[in-house]
């Protein structure tokens, strides 16, 4: 019977020495992440190997002095598996919305790229008519540019007038929803003239976070 | 006759099991997830013996202790060799 024990305390000891020998030969530097979890499941690989080795050596009659510690051992063991694979768990997670967030980045910084070199003008106007949003070309046909101060985007104090030389305003195309090819013609303050063309898109309704609308411009030939 | 430390064990490591279970799957540890959760149930059927031997039967119940223990340690092994092995395989 002894023997049997013996056996039986060689092999749980030497197959849980192999699982833990396996877990640590693989690393996991292609994760990016610490090796921790594999760590602490190779800790409880050994708690077992321990157990083994214990049960030898108080079967073979060498010593039953590590018995005591057994239970100790065994107590471990299932809540360092848990651990180890909450951990990786976590892990894994937090790598993919790492993986997620650079793929947003990514894409944000193409379509702004995108936006900024486009020759069109592109603003975006609140509903109530103040600038949000404008692209390069806008700012160099609308002379937008960002208040020092409070960090709005404010456009010169020119005049704009529409084809029949009315009084125009930016806000006023807002009331002019999914319109092209409004002509008008801006006078800036030091009277240089600019014959524009806005074509209007409304963003969301009014009563969005979004609202206002997405203006785009260009020069008239 | 019941040790209160083998009580206690076996009702972590039951506690565990489908904490484990569960935690693998969303892992989404495919290749020896199976053989781990079998590996984790010879740990259980050992914990069981361990108490059952003092009840009746105690050299057997001794006997099927340890090798439930062993068997356990067999399949942890062949899970983890599956597992390390396919992703050592991927990487190369």
């Amino acid at each position: 019977m002894n023997q049997a024990l013996v056996i039986a305390g060689t092999i749980t000891a030497a197959a849980f020495v192999a699982a833990a020998i396996s877990l640590l030969a693989y690393i996991p530097r292609k994760w990016g992440g610490s090796s921790a979890p594999m760590l602490i499941l190779a800790a409880a690989f050994m708690l077992e190997a321990f157990i083994g080795f214990s049960n030898v050596l108080q079967y073979a009659g060498v010593t039953g002095a590590l018995d005591l510690f057994e239970d100790f051992a065994e107590i471990l063991f299932a809540p360092l598996v848990v651990f180890s694979l909450f951990a990786t768990e976590v892990q894994l997670r937090l790598r993919e919305q790492e993986r997620a967030s650079r793929v947003v980045q990514s894409e944000h910084d193409m379509l702004l790229s995108i936006v900024d070199t486009t020759p069109s003008g592109i603003l975006i106007v609140a509903p109530g008519g103040h600038i949000t949003f404008a692209n390069e070309a806008a700012r160099s046909m609308l002379g937008v540019a960002e208040d020092e101060g409070t960090g709005r985007l404010t456009a010169e104090a020119w005049e704009m007038t529409d084809e029949s030389g009315a009084a125009s305003s930016l806000g006023e195309l807002l009331d002019a929803p999914e319109a092209t090819g409004l002509k008008r013609a801006i006078v800036f303050p030091d009277g240089k003239r600019s014959a524009l063309i806005f074509s209007v898109t409304t963003m969301g309704d009014h009563s969005s976070e979004l609202g206002g609308a997405v203006v785009a411009v260009e020069r008239a030939l | 006759m019941v040790q209160p430390s083998e009580a206690v064990t076996l009702l972590v490591t039951l506690m565990a099991l489908p904490i484990v279970v569960s935690a693998l799957r969303r892992i989404g540890m495919s290749t020896g997830r199976r053989l781990f959760v079998a590996a984790f149930c010879c740990v259980i059927a050992g914990q069981i013996f361990t108490i059952l031997e003092g009840f009746a039967y105690p050299d057997l119940f001794n006997l099927l202790e340890h090798y439930s223990y062993s068997a356990a340690g067999i399949v942890f092994a062949t899970s983890v060799l599956l597992q390390t092995g396919s992703k050592i395989g991927s990487a190369r």
